[in-house]
């Protein structure tokens, strides 16, 4: 009886066993290195907005229907989306260094945290996706 | 024998609690709608780039056919590229789902078989991507120092 009521657990359980700890580790590693390129990418992006910040103030005249909007905007525009990228890559960073760490020290609230982590990730990426096929969506028929 | 007491033991130990499988099952929402919305922006690219140019389609010059065309190729190697990705993404989300509300270790199993392939093919193609930079940052070099 104690066997069975054992088994039915077991079965029930889902547990991290060596093939989903192998896969989320390779999962994590690419995750991670993912972040680091985006990390690297964002930054050489501030660097070269801060070397080409006189340049900005035309960027509108090369925009159809942009050569009014003063440079700030840009500025800003570009801030926001480095920004938002920003957040982004930490939550993907923060899955993988957590969810990494979890599984090698069995540690379950760690484990909870980085699957959280992606859960934010994914979550931000699809309200990003969504506003970006509305636009799109808005686009095609303006030009239609 | 002791084996597998241990690793019963470590199975009882460590694995997805309720707050997981929680997580999990928003994971999966999360990533469906993702896909989803990934699909329909790669179907508005696909044709956008058939409709909107119509003043290239009109063109009798040669060089804006050619732009037209190269555009259509290029938007369909991205669409194609992208689908097969999010193909994994979608496949991930309906299996993880699955896999936490009717218990099923093997498709846990292979629902993180699938994430990991979303990523990795990802990863490939930043590391395609930034080889093919850094070679035209190196021929840009060559060719601007060759200038002076």
């Amino acid at each position: 009886m104690a066997d069975n009521s054992a088994q039915n657990i077991l079965a029930e359980d889902l547990t991290v066993n060596h093939i989903v700890s192998e896969r989320v580790q390779a999962t994590t590693k690419w995750c991670r290195f993912l972040s680091i390129v985006s990390i690297v990418i964002l930054a050489l992006f501030l660097l070269l907005m801060l070397v080409a910040s006189s340049q900005l103030k035309e960027i509108g005249n090369y925009i159809p229907g942009f050569a009014q909007v003063p440079a700030a905007f840009f500025l800003i525009l570009a801030i926001f989306m480095i920004a938002l990228v920003g957040v982004l890559v930490y939550f993907l960073l923060r899955f993988a260094t957590l969810t990494k760490r979890a599984i090698q020290i069995r540690n379950q609230e760690m484990l909870n945290k980085g699957l959280d982590a992606l859960k934010t990730y994914f979550a931000i990426y699809a309200v990003i996706l969504i506003i970006g096929v509305a636009g799109s969506l808005f686009n095609l028929f303006n030009l239609l | 024998m002791e084996n597998n007491y241990q690793s019963s033991g470590e199975l009882f130990e460590f694995g997805f609690d309720e707050q997981s499988k929680t997580t999990l099952k928003a994971i999966g929402k999360w990533t469906k709608l993702t896909a989803i919305f990934a699909f329909i922006s790669y179907g508005i690219s696909l044709i956008s780039s058939f409709v909107l140019p119509a003043s290239a389609k009109a063109a009798t010059s040669g060089l804006m056919q050619a732009e037209y065309t190269g555009g259509i190729i290029g938007t369909i190697i991205t669409v194609a590229f992208g689908v097969t990705i999010n193909v994994f993404l979608w496949r991930f989300a309906t299996e993880i789902v699955e896999g936490v509300s009717i218990a099923s270790q093997p498709k846990i199993e292979s629902a993180f078989g699938n994430l990991k392939t979303y990523f990795q093919i990802i990863g490939i193609l930043v590391i395609i991507f930034l080889v093919i930079f850094f070679f035209f940052f190196l021929f840009a070099l060559i060719m601007g120092s060759a200038g002076r």
